[in-house]
């Protein structure tokens, strides 16, 4: 007798678990921001990664200085462009909760390349530093911006909200990557 | 109990299938209700196996001998730990557990993937329960219930087979189990991402940890395994290239191998054919395994018996799983394209790659020399068969092909390395290498492939080291702190890559462990109790053991015991005692099994094998004339090496597996809290 | 093609190297796998068969099991598992595995070479509980 019951309350149990998605109109999400946004992620942390590596690489003398500076460019590129398409993605998301057009992704591609070929002086290429810097760190504690109040990671030497040049950092470490 | 064990595997077969088609239908036609039934159904599976397996062990403690599967493999005075891993003694109670492991990483996959890679799981839900549903129905159509039972019950069982009365029993099969089981996530990501066509790096970055844990189990079962062998069964050796031990080296193999080559498709975007072919192909070879343990094909003396119609019905799965995988890899093959290619040689890529070809070229001989008596006498009609000489030739230069790349490996850049720096950057590790061999050479040792592996072990672990102390270097440079934190730091912000060093350094020793075996000595020699037995160990270690005698106590579940005493000195001062023995269990009486004593040294093992005693029957009864005895003596070089390098390898992977703090698996971004909630309100069409 | 080429060009070394390595390692150490009928029967016809490495499945017959007092060496008797008239002795100087007896069913592989002499020189014996490893229900309640 007890084994009825118990047979009869763990099918019946199972069967309502299984099928109350149907009955009750229940939906599993199909979809998530995250998941756009995982891939260019995994992506941007790939090519920064790779510079580390790079940079790894290059200091302990495995990789020549002519060859690390045009990996350093190629990987930088990559990553800008990366980082270009996250950006419209994320102001994608804000404004009208769609995924970017592809005219929108091609021609953040385009212009990071450009930039990427003058990285070294200008605000991108800061901007980049910065990443390089964040990626280097860790996640660390944030920073304030006194230009725009822009919470930045721990150790930036710029904002990269801004650009602006952020208060001298107490590092004792010698030349950061040279640009 | 029992009875709810049984009904609730037949009620899990109805939901495993339901499970599988809502999850792809659900998939395909974007109903949120189905998938959502789907992951429902993978929890449910895993609560209906987990009442299952519940039944069996109740079974087997209750002692319920009317079921077949509990007489046969346990009776009354079992000890109780062994009582409840009756789980997976047997080949039913094990595909049981087999199903139950996948049930449970399966809900851990779906678990942990609530909120995110939404587009992938109708799909990895599909192939999860599809391949449940498979087990399913193995279990209650062919044969092999667990539950079956005998017209009426026997008074006792037959108990379980003293060999595997020991505790390793409790820790080898799961272990290994954990590990054949776990790929099935992957393999179900891998075909989800091919059904859904999101075919960039995502899946492979979502089954990374997946993957290393998989690798992690089946590296510690086959190291527990040939612990066992070596504690147990095999009088001082520890494999025996045996069809079943071939069988979970395969899988380790490639998995090993797309360990590496994951590794290149996310750096480079090269190689995702490849990769989809490698991770098919060792989840075929974990079924491969099952199939072989379980259908006798092969004879082994791991099979459990033989039975024709488990070999045909795997082997038809194996065949749909390859060919479903085939069409969709074929499908999808204009965007699987390469994104870069082999620019050098000497490159890091190349280095994986080369690891990838030598490590499946290992499999495949492997798989070759143990399908050959299959093959020939197909073929030929005459069986041809070859054994642990075959093996040892061919995967020995593979080995050495091996120790060699990993010293080479983290010495090459991406891309393309410098010649120069390469020069600079080996010189240091081939003098060392060099100074090994030629200081082993002036003192003795005059075996080659000996010689050479010793070398490159010196070659290896030299370039780790220093690859250790360089990046320590680096990054206290760059990042101005000191050495300790320095090398913390390095370490924990890469743990891939420095686990997997420490991974490297583990499988340098045990390969060293191996070469030790051409160096092992033995004596064998009949005695009375007060005569002694020497031994001499190539590293010059005298050992006297003197023969005490025999006595007989009892312990449970054994008829009788017969011990033998041989006190040991170590050249000329006493060291610890061994023991070695005859054991008869109750109901296994026509089999006295060997127990023998090892004493353990940094660089030797000291095996003491009791092998005749002439008048067993008296020795039994401690008669005083009943004590002459036949004793095989082993030292065994090198041989600790496996297990210290087994700890090693559990170290590296576990630092590799560790999470980090905002791990590349969840967005750098904070997620937004609408994420989860949003379509399910609003997309019901 | 071009852009793969350097990936064939090492897969096809790898698969060279490979293949002569198991080409080589099949016929240098491969053994013919026989029951006792067929040994006896290429021993009858082939003078060199004698020198070749083989590998034969039987059955241990029972009671024919004898130890050397003092001296590891093993005597026993491998009788085919269909035609039990079929059989040869096996001398073998190593130990035997838990699992053999002669007094039960044993299967037993034996590897080795066959002698002139018509003894079966062993160098691996394994040896398995024959049918018996998963009782039937009759043995279970019998």
């Amino acid at each position: 007798m007890g084994l009825i019951v118990g047979v009869t309350l763990v099918a019946a149990g199972v069967i309502l678990f299984v099928m109350m998605p149907v009955l009750r109109g229940d939906w599993a999400t199909l979809k998530s921001p995250d998941d756009e946004v995982t891939e260019v992620d995994a992506r941007k942390q790939a090519a920064l990664r790779g510079l580390r590596d790079a940079e790894y690489d290059f200091r302990s003398g495995k990789l020549d200085e002519a060859d690390f500076q045009a990996l350093k460019s190629d990987l930088a590129r990559q990553a800008l462009e990366a980082m270009e398409e996250e950006e419209v993605t994320a102001s994608g998301h804000a404004a009208d909760e769609g995924t970017p057009t592809d005219g929108a992704v091609k021609r953040s591609k385009g212009s990071a390349a450009k930039r990427a070929k003058g990285a070294s002086s200008d605000a991108d290429g800061d901007r980049l530093e910065a990443e390089i810097a964040r990626v280097r760190k860790g996640m660390a504690e944030g920073r304030t911006c006194p230009g725009c109040g822009h919470l930045n990671v721990k150790e930036s030497r710029f904002c990269t909200g801004c650009g602006e040049r952020l208060a001298e950092v107490a590092t004792t470490a010698g030349n950061p990557v040279s640009a | 109990m029992i009875l709810l064990g049984e009904f609730a595997l037949w009620i899990a077969l109805p939901v495993g299938i339901w499970g599988a088609i809502a999850g792809f239908v659900g998939g395909r036609k974007e109903r949120g209700d189905l998938v959502l039934s789907a992951e429902h159904s993978v929890y449910a599976v895993f609560f209906l196996l987990i009442l299952t397996s519940a039944g069996i062990i109740t079974a087997f403690l209750t002692d319920s001998f009317e079921y077949w599967y509990v007489a046969n493999y346990s009776n009354r005075d079992l000890p109780t730990f062994y009582k409840v891993a009756g789980l997976w003694a047997g080949q039913r109670g094990s595909l049981v557990f087999w199903a139950l492991l996948l049930s449970f990483f399966s809900s851990a996959a779906v678990f942990t993937n609530r909120t995110k890679n939404r587009e992938f799981m109708p799909y990895v839900v599909g192939v999860l329960l599809s391949i449940s549903s498979f087990f399913l129905v193995v279990l209650l159509f062919a044969d092999v219930n667990p539950f079956e039972r005998l017209p009426f019950a026997p008074a006792d069982g037959r108990g379980l087979n003293p060999q595997l009365q020991n505790y390793w029993m409790t820790i080898h099969p799961p272990t290994l189990y954990l590990g054949f089981t776990a790929f099935t996530i992957p393999f179900a990501f891998a075909m989800a991402a091919l059904l859904s066509g999101k075919l960039d790096t995502r899946w492979l970055v979502i089954t990374r940890r997946w993957i290393l844990l998989s690798w992690f189990f089946l590296a510690n079962g086959i190291i527990f395994g040939m612990r066992w062998a070596y504690e147990m069964l095999g009088w001082g050796g520890f494999w025996f290239w045996d069809p079943v031990e071939n069988a979970s080296l395969l899988p380790w193999l490639t998995a090993t191998a797309f360990l590496h080559s994951i590794q290149i498709q996310e750096n480079r975007g090269m190689l995702k054919v490849w990769n989809m072919g490698l991770v098919t192909l060792t989840f075929l070879l974990t079924i491969f395994a099952t199939f072989l343990t379980r259908s006798g094909l092969i004879e082994s003396v791991h099979t459990f018996a033989e039975n024709t119609t488990i070999a045909f019905i795997f082997l038809a799965f194996m065949g749909v799983m390859a060919g479903f995988s085939a069409l969709l890899i074929t499908w999808r093959y204009p965007l699987l394209k390469s994104e870069n290619q082999i620019q050098s040689f000497l490159s890091r890529e190349s280095a994986f790659l080369f690891n990838n070809l030598i490590l499946l070229g290992a499999a495949f001989s492997i798989l070759w020399g143990t399908l050959f008596p299959l093959i020939t006498e197909g073929l030929t009609g005459q069986a041809i068969a070859v054994g642990p000489p075959f093996f040892n030739r061919v995967n020995l230069p593979i080995g050495l092909a091996l120790m060699a790349l990993m010293g080479i490996g983290p010495v090459i850049a991406w891309r393309r390395a410098s010649r120069r720096n390469l020069v600079k950057n080996f010189l240091m590790p081939v003098i060392v290498g060099s100074m090994v061999v030629g200081g082993l050479f002036l003192r003795g040792v005059h075996h080659g492939m000996a010689l050479l592996t010793f070398g490159l072990s010196a070659f290896v672990m030299t370039i780790i080291i220093v690859e250790f102390v360089k990046g320590t270097k680096a990054r206290a440079h760059i990042e101005g702190e000191g050495y300790l934190l320095a090398f913390y730091h390095l370490v924990s912000r890469n743990r891939r890559r420095w686990g997997g060093y420490i991974v490297h350094v583990g499988v340098v020793m045990i390969f060293t462990a191996f070469a030790g075996v051409a160096f092992n000595r033995e004596v064998v020699q009949t005695v009375d109790p007060g005569e002694t037995i020497t031994i001499e160990s190539p590293f010059g270690h005298e050992y006297a053991l003197t023969y005490q005698g025999l006595s007989s106590p009892r312990g449970q579940n054994m008829v009788r015991q017969a011990v033998a005493l041989m006190t040991v000195e170590r050249n000329g001062r006493p060291v610890e005692s061994l023991t070695a023995e005859k054991v008869l269990y109750f109901k296994w009486e026509q089999s006295p099994l060997t127990i023998v004593g090892i004493n353990s040294y940094v660089l030797e093992d000291l095996y003491l094998i009791l092998e005749n005693v002439n008048d067993l029957g008296g020795a039994f009864e401690n008669e005083a004339g009943a004590q002459r005895a036949t004793f095989k003596v082993q030292v065994n070089v090198l041989v600790g090496w496996i297990w210290y390098g087994g700890f090693v390898v559990t170290l590296g992977g576990i630092i590799a597996m560790w999470p980090s703090r905002g791990s590349t698996k969840t967005a750098s971004r904070p997620k937004t809290k609408t994420g989860g909630e949003r379509p399910a309100l609003a997309a019901r069409s | 093609m071009k852009d793969n080429g350097k990936f064939f060009v090492g897969l096809g070394g790898v698969a060279l190297v490979v293949t002569y390595l198991i080409w080589t390692g099949v016929s240098e150490t491969m053994v013919y796998y026989l029951t006792p009928v067929e040994l006896m029967a290429r021993a009858a016809q082939d003078p060199t068969f004698h020198d070749v490495g083989v590998k034969v499945s039987g059955r241990v017959e029972r009671g024919s099991w004898n130890r050397a007092e003092d001296e590891l060496l093993h005597h026993f008797t491998v009788v085919d598992l269909l035609d039990e008239s079929v059989r040869f002795p096996v001398e073998y100087r190593d130990m035997l595995p838990d699992t053999f007896n002669d007094t039960e069913n044993v299967d037993v592989v034996v590897e080795g070479r066959f002698r002139e002499d018509g003894v079966f020189e062993a160098t691996i014996v394994l040896a398995k509980c024959g049918s018996r490893y998963e009782a039937t229900a009759e043995e279970l309640l019998g």
